[in-house]
């Protein structure tokens, strides 16, 4: 089920992409973790899966750096869920990464395809 | 809701939590959050299919091995929160706990702002005071000398009974300096006066004299130069002089090619040999330059004293064993010293400089640790108060097994806390209050400059603030260090006013009451004594229009006496010509000016017996107008003229002490002859001076012989001149009376300038300073203990209200009400003035000294003193007793529903 190798990905959390995706996902609308999860999974076609052990505590730091900023919401009969939304802060953030991410994939796409171009 | 059939995911979650450090509220949210997580995927595979066992294995798959979960969460700051704080908790270990208790303790106060303040702020007066105060005994009596080694320094002097001898003069000094064995080195000093002239406007400065041993011995060394050497003091060698740091920058901007210019000191060329380092410091003296005593090896010792001297102890010298060597050097001095009676007074150098000031310092510090004690007592009042409102707390904690001693130890822990907020605070007050005293300060204050706020004094103010904090948080352990567990029914507040209650608060109140009173009579006293002596005949009238100031003529300038005297009256003569001037006197010292010179007369009526020693009298040389211009008048008899000056007539006046002490009234005194040796002329005492207390208003009026300014045995150069007008402190009159000095001499320079009524004032400094500084303690400690009354009554009257409420719903009048608690509030006062007058009557002895005019147990200071206290309590006690006796019953009573 798993397309990347998941220490490759734990690598790229570490670097921030998955930052990038957490935040972009958040951006539309207020959600919560599991719903992160298995929007990640669907979205990128079962290519990226977040374990509860990577995604909570990527969570935790960006609420730490004021980024994202989680309420618990209560429904009657059901679990009280924590969703999670994109500060202000959070929205400068995003910005810029998407920014250096166009900036990134660009240069590699002019790398890699320079003889089509 | 979950259903039944879902698997416990939590316990999964929290046994990943559990190596990190996580607040307990945040690991239940996480816990929560994931345990969420885990239901909705079972939750989904469940409807995909899988079976439950399939389900939950799938699901717990989400961890992976190695504790992702913890490592991930690891460097996180939630994961790292601070161990929490249980109060009460029993005692792990005591440094961490005690900590713990400390920052609680903080807490608790960030969330009672009023309460903190009050008692921080109280405390700061107290810690405040306290610090300034000590910063002063420590500055001027504690504080080691600035020289090396300074506790084998010694002040080399004699116990003389007779008055003559305490001091040094050549055949003491030579003969120790001949015969020590107990000391490494002793030298001489002596200040004086000299005037420098050449290069501006003359300047008249202070000097010190020293033999070639003494700066060796106290190890100063100069920054340029060298200091004196044996060929220096011998006499006949040529002049030499040493600047201080501070003459070196103002005369010759610091150049470095000082040493070997040259200076005329009283007429005499010096040649400069070094400068001294800014750091030197030498007793009371502030000399601008450093001259050689001499002292002649080979000339006769009679029976003469004149000088200083100090020594350094060798190695592991007592002073007991000093003052033996010193006895033993005693039997050694001439034959002569025998009659003198003199016995060894070695004493430590420092004493030199501390003098008398001592006692008034320690008592002005026991005057603001008692103001500190009252401001601890307003604390604890506060203190127990709110340790009331808590005692339900306690209880919980002792409840849940919190042992006595943690208990005493969280709130002593609230009452340093508090104590040290307050010291804090008190040392910026005291750094402000210290600036004001050495504005204040008397002159004869020394050391003033080494008053600061230094490491031992910021420790000394730790230390009192954390004794403070135990002091005051005592109460509140005695009162609820074991609370019952009754007390957690009691729902935190007491359902009537037991009278137990209240014993602690009341105790302290009254204690306050007493020191505060003890402090009040202590300052009313010093103000008795400062209006007694204001009140008191100096022998000097209006002393603000006479100015005063003193000329000193060389003998290197003008050798022969005679001429001397002529430039005296000619100066005089141009100064009574300066418009506004009323009239010119001249004397060796102005009244209370300080100086002491003293010798022995024989008078012919009353002989001496063989052997015994005359008494010491005050000796002066005057001339006419001097005490016309003081304002004093002759009681009997006449003054001196000029003529009788230069003929130096057999002539001579005494004051009106000396006259009543021979002859009963000063009339019989005129006509009676006296001399000073058996080798000189009997003279005819003229007339008789009224009263002069030339030793300050405090002390009898002093037995004074005038000399007329020119004389066998005292060849007066420098002259004090008082100068009576009402332009006295205009602009530019001293200015006008330079300028009349040198149209007679340009190279006289006046020195001293001050106004009779400064030096007056001077004299009273010690007196208005100790009044001032117990003035303020006694104000503060007054403003502090009716505080305490006032909250008190305050405090018990809503704690009452319920019960005022039942009384004024039963019939009981409101005048009743009020004069219940005016009643508990004066029998607190009566309790504490009854107290305080006891403890005043006992420690007000050792304030004697300093009381003129006025006994230490005078009723009517008393009487006052405790009748304004009752009257300011009275007012303290009648608010709150005028608020409780108002309390509407109704609304009393619901509120206690």
């Amino acid at each position: 089920m798993t397309g990347i190798d998941t220490r490759a990905l734990d690598r790229e959390l570490k670097r921030g992409s998955a930052e990038l995706l957490i935040l972009s996902l958040l951006d539309a609308r207020p959600r919560h973790g599991y719903e992160l999860s298995k929007l990640i999974h669907a979205r990128s076609g079962g290519q990226l899966t977040f374990h509860i052990d990577s995604l909570y505590p990527l969570l935790y730091r960006l609420e730490e750096r004021g980024w994202i900023k989680g309420t618990w919401v209560e429904k009657p009969a059901e679990r009280r869920r924590r969703f999670y939304k994109v500060t202000a802060e959070g929205r400068r953030v995003l910005a810029a990464q998407r920014k250096t991410w166009a900036a990134f994939v660009e240069a590699v796409r002019r790398v890699t395809g320079g003889e089509h171009a | 809701m979950r259903d039944a059939s879902t698997p416990r995911w939590a316990r999964e979650v929290r046994m990943r939590l559990s190596s990190l450090r996580l607040a307990p509220t945040r690991e239940a949210e996480i816990v929560d959050e994931l345990s969420q997580h885990l239901d909705d995927h079972y939750r989904e595979l469940i409807a995909g299919g899988a079976s439950a066992e399939e389900a939950t294995r799938l699901t717990l798959a989400e961890f992976r091995s190695g504790n992702l979960l913890a490592k991930h969460l690891a460097p996180l700051r939630q994961a790292n929160a601070p161990p929490p704080i249980t109060p009460g908790a029993p005692a792990g270990r005591v440094l961490p706990d005690l900590w713990q208790d400390l920052r609680y303790a903080a807490r608790t106060f960030s969330k009672q702002p009023a309460f903190a303040a009050t008692a921080v702020l109280t405390l700061a007066l107290g810690i405040g005071a306290t610090t300034a105060i000590f910063s002063v005994v420590y500055g001027v009596l504690l504080k080691p000398l600035p020289f090396d080694e300074p506790e084998r320094l010694v002040s080399l002097q004699q116990h003389a009974p007779h008055g003559a001898g305490a001091n040094h003069g050549p055949a003491t000094y030579l003969t120790y300096r001949e015969n020590y064995q107990a000391f490494e080195a002793i030298g001489a000093w002596d200040p004086a006066e000299v005037s420098i002239t050449g290069g501006g406007d003359p300047e008249r400065v202070q000097a010190l004299l020293v033999s070639a041993a003494t700066l060796p011995l106290l190890r100063v060394q100069p920054i340029v130069g060298r200091v004196f050497g044996a060929e220096d003091d011998t006499p006949g060698s040529p002049l030499r002089v040493i600047l201080t740091y501070g003459y070196w920058q103002r005369r010759f901007g610091g150049a470095d090619n000082v040493v070997g210019q040259r200076l005329v000191i009283d007429g005499r060329q010096a040649e400069v040999i070094g400068v001294l380092p800014s750091s030197f410091k030498f007793l009371r003296t502030r000399p601008s330059i450093v001259l050689p005593l001499p002292l002649d090896v080979n000339a006769p010792r009679g029976i003469s004293f004149g000088f200083q001297a100090l020594a350094r102890l060798k190695p592991g010298v007592t002073l007991a064993q000093a003052n033996d060597d010193v006895a033993r050097m005693i039997s050694l001095l001439p034959p002569a010293f025998a009659r003198l009676e003199l016995r060894p007074n070695v004493r430590p150098l420092a004493a030199d400089v501390i003098r008398d000031i001592g006692q008034i310092l320690w008592i002005l510090l026991a005057a603001v640790g008692v103001v500190l004690l009252i401001a601890c007592g307003n604390v604890a009042n506060l203190f127990l108060v709110r340790a009331e409102g808590r005692h339900q707390e306690l209880a919980m904690r002792a409840a849940l097994g919190a042992s006595r001693g943690r208990i005493a130890r969280a709130l002593l822990s609230e009452s340093v806390v508090l104590a040290v907020a307050g010291g804090a605070l008190g040392v910026a007050l005291a750094a402000a209050a210290i600036g004001l005293l050495r504005t204040i300060a008397p002159a004869e204050l020394p050391r003033v400059d080494d008053i600061s706020i230094d490491v031992t004094v910021l420790f000394f103010t730790l230390a009192v603030s954390v004794l403070s904090g135990a002091l005051f948080g005592v109460f509140a352990v005695l009162r609820f260090g074991s609370p019952s567990i009754a007390a957690i029914k009691e729902g935190g507040r007491s359902a009537s006013d037991a009278p137990a209650r209240h014993r602690t608060r009341n105790a302290l109140v009254v204690g306050q009451v007493a020191l505060a009173l003890t402090l009040l009579i202590v300052a009313g006293l010093m103000i008795r004594t400062f209006i007694a002596m204001r009140q008191v005949d100096p022998g000097f009238t209006r002393p603000q229009e006479v100015q005063t100031f003193v000329l000193a003529i060389p003998a290197g300038l003008i050798s022969d006496p005679q001429q001397a005297a002529r430039t005296h009256e000619s100066v005089a003569e141009r100064l009574a010509g300066v418009p506004g001037v009323a009239s010119v006197g001249l004397s060796s010292s102005i009244t209370m000016d300080g100086e002491d010179n003293g010798n022995y007369i024989a008078i012919e009526e009353f002989p001496e017996p063989e052997g015994a020693m005359p008494r010491l009298r005050r000796f002066k040389s005057f001339a006419p107008g001097y005490f016309e211009t003081m304002g004093n008048r002759l009681v009997a008899g006449r003054s001196i003229t000029w003529g009788e000056i230069y003929e130096q007539r057999a002539v001579i006046v005494i004051s009106a002490p000396l006259a009543r002490e021979y002859w009963g009234a000063p009339a019989r005194a005129l006509g009676k002859r006296v001399r000073t040796g058996p080798r000189n002329p009997w003279r005819e005492i003229v007339g008789v001076v009224g009263d002069e207390r030339d030793d300050g208003l405090s002390q009898p009026p002093t037995a004074i012989v005038y000399w007329p300014m020119l004389n066998e045995s005292y060849r007066w150069r420098t002259m004090a001149y008082a100068v009576r007008s009402t332009r006295v402190g205009t602009p530019g009159f001293v200015r006008e009376l330079e300028q009349a000095v040198w149209s007679v001499n340009p190279n006289l320079p006046l020195a001293g300038v001050q106004t009779l009524e400064e030096i007056q004032a001077t004299s009273m400094a010690q007196t208005s300073f100790a009044l001032v500084m117990l003035g303020i303690a006694a104000s503060v400690a007054l403003l502090i203990g009716v505080v305490g009354i006032y909250g008190v009554i305050a405090y018990a009257a809503t704690q009452r209200t319920r019960e005022i409420g039942v009384r004024i719903a039963l019939g009981a009048q409101i005048a009743d009400v009020r004069k219940m608690f005016l009643r508990h509030g004066l029998r607190l006062t009566a309790i504490g003035i009854a107290i305080g007058i006891g403890v005043a009557l006992v420690i007000t002895r050792v304030m004697a000294a300093f009381l003129f005019g006025v006994g230490p147990t005078d009723p009517m200071t008393y009487a006052a003193v405790s009748g304004a206290l009752a009257f300011v309590a009275l007012l303290a006690t009648y608010l709150p007793a005028h608020r409780a006796s108002r309390v509407d019953p109704v609304v009393a009573l619901r509120a206690d529903v």
